[in-house]
């Protein structure tokens, strides 16, 4: 039976085109010869032939796609979501697993690691759910972060005095990724604007000599993407 | 579609022509639907999971950093999706449903199949893929990631063995052992009487 066992396994790498010459003339001659041998690699084959038929996708599959992806793809728009985006998923991480927040910063190993969902929301906001989704850049290795709408949607952005709730979408955006993100220093002046979230924690943003700044607690970011693109990144918030 | 054609077509979508993307899904949507479908078994779920697949895609589509071809690339982020799907529906099982064939059938022999294996109508190609659908259900699911990947997604080996971070003879066994596997579950199968052409095989 072994001789049979070790032609099944080169049955297999034959169907995927992974034999020598040598060891596909040997596989066919050993078919040619074994009854049994024949009948599995008919198998083998017809299980093949059967998966690699594909089913028709239904009609209207790319539409869909396309008209669930922004209309348009700015690259800098993009970027310019980081500094808030990367602060706030730090701060979203810190308060679903009540981390203090010295150990924030090597959180961020943990997130792109493994994904997690947020507790189950208590308070009223329950139905406003912003399934905030961050994906890893390199390999699809993160999978969907949840983060309930309580901690999301309750965030305040306070600037100049005045007191802005980001809009779904505007959070929705800001979570997109945190991959540039780097330790910095806080400047020695008051913030240029905050971020308040529903359990008390708060993230206070710098905005000078074309760079951005964040601070949540004792961790301080500087993600990527200018001042002037933070700028704008807050207006959007303030206006929306 | 060429390597150049698709780097082409990412550098367009990320310059901001998202019309572009397109492209790339009409030109994929096919492999990663099978996938999902075959994956999980259920059309809706492999339907979501495809769209879900293309989106994560889009949006990651700044990072793709072209060491691999776009579409082994996006078939590894399907399939990790599908993975994830099985587990979070594993769990959300309360009652378990052993269906797996036991750990043992992987060092049994193959038992010697029939000619139904060869279905010759309509009638029987239908049958076959009905019982093979079910029988992949049964497949461990990192068997059956490896075999889908290979047979629907048609990477070779060491494709698959980059994506997974496997060796590649790795690759070559489990994609064995899912044949195997599913050729016994087929042959058990109650759909159809067993021959006894295994009296021959014994009789060796």
């Amino acid at each position: 039976m072994s001789t049979c066992d070790k032609y099944r396994e080169l049955m297999s790498a034959a169907l995927d085109g992974e034999l020598s010459e040598q060891q596909r003339a040997e596989l066919e001659a050993h078919i040619a010869s074994c009854g049994d041998c024949a009948a599995v690699f008919a198998a083998f084959s017809s299980i093949s032939g059967e998966l690699r038929g594909l089913e028709p996708v239904p009609e209207g599959f790319a539409a869909s796609v396309m008209a669930s992806i922004p209309a348009r793809r700015a690259r800098r728009s993009w970027r310019r979501y980081l500094a808030v985006a990367a602060c706030l998923v730090l701060i979203c991480a810190a308060a679903v697993r009540g981390l203090d927040d010295k150990s924030v910063a090597s959180t961020m190993g943990d997130l792109r690691a493994a994904p997690y969902e947020a507790a189950e929301p208590e308070s009223a906001t329950q139905d406003v759910q912003v399934n905030a989704a961050l994906y890893d850049v390199a390999a699809g290795e993160v999978d969907s972060v949840i983060f309930n709408g309580a901690s999301a949607v309750d965030a305040v952005l306070s600037r100049d005095s005045t007191k802005f709730q980001p809009g779904e979408e505007a959070m929705r955006e800001l979570l997109y990724a945190l991959e540039y993100a780097e330790a910095a220093e806080a400047p020695e002046r008051a913030a240029d604007a905050s971020i308040s979230l529903a359990d008390g924690s708060v993230i206070e943003i710098w905005l000078s000599d074309g760079e951005a700044v964040c601070r949540l607690g004792e961790a301080c970011y500087r993600p990527e993407g200018s001042a002037e693109d933070i700028s704008a990144m807050l207006e959007k918030i303030t206006n929306s | 579609m060429e390597r150049d054609e698709e780097k082409q077509i990412i550098e367009q979508v990320l310059a901001g022509n998202t019309e572009a993307f397109e492209q790339l899904v009409l030109k994929n949507q096919a492999q990663v639907y099978n996938l999902a479908l075959r994956m999980v078994g259920s059309e809706q779920d492999a339907l979501d999971i495809s769209q879900e697949a293309f989106i994560r895609a889009f949006r990651s589509l700044e990072s793709f950093r072209g060491d691999s071809k776009f579409s082994v690339w996006l078939y590894r982020l399907t399939s990790n999706i599908c993975l994830d799907f099985l587990r979070a529906r594993r769990r959300k099982k309360t009652v378990s449903i052993s269906c797996f064939v036991s750990d043992e059938d992987d060092a049994a022999d193959l038992e010697i199949p029939d000619e139904r294996f060869s279905p010759q109508t309509e009638l029987e190609r239908a049958e076959l893929r009905a019982a093979l659908n079910r029988a992949l259900q049964r497949l461990p699911d990192e068997q059956r990631e490896v075999l889908l990947l290979r047979e629907i997604s048609g990477l070779s080996y060491d494709e698959i063995a980059a994506a997974l971070s496997l060796e590649a003879g790795t690759v070559k066994s489990r994609i064995f052992r899912a044949r195997r596997k599913l050729c016994n579950i087929l042959s058990a199968d109650g759909n159809f009487s067993p021959p006894r052409s295994s009296d021959r095989a014994k009789g060796v």
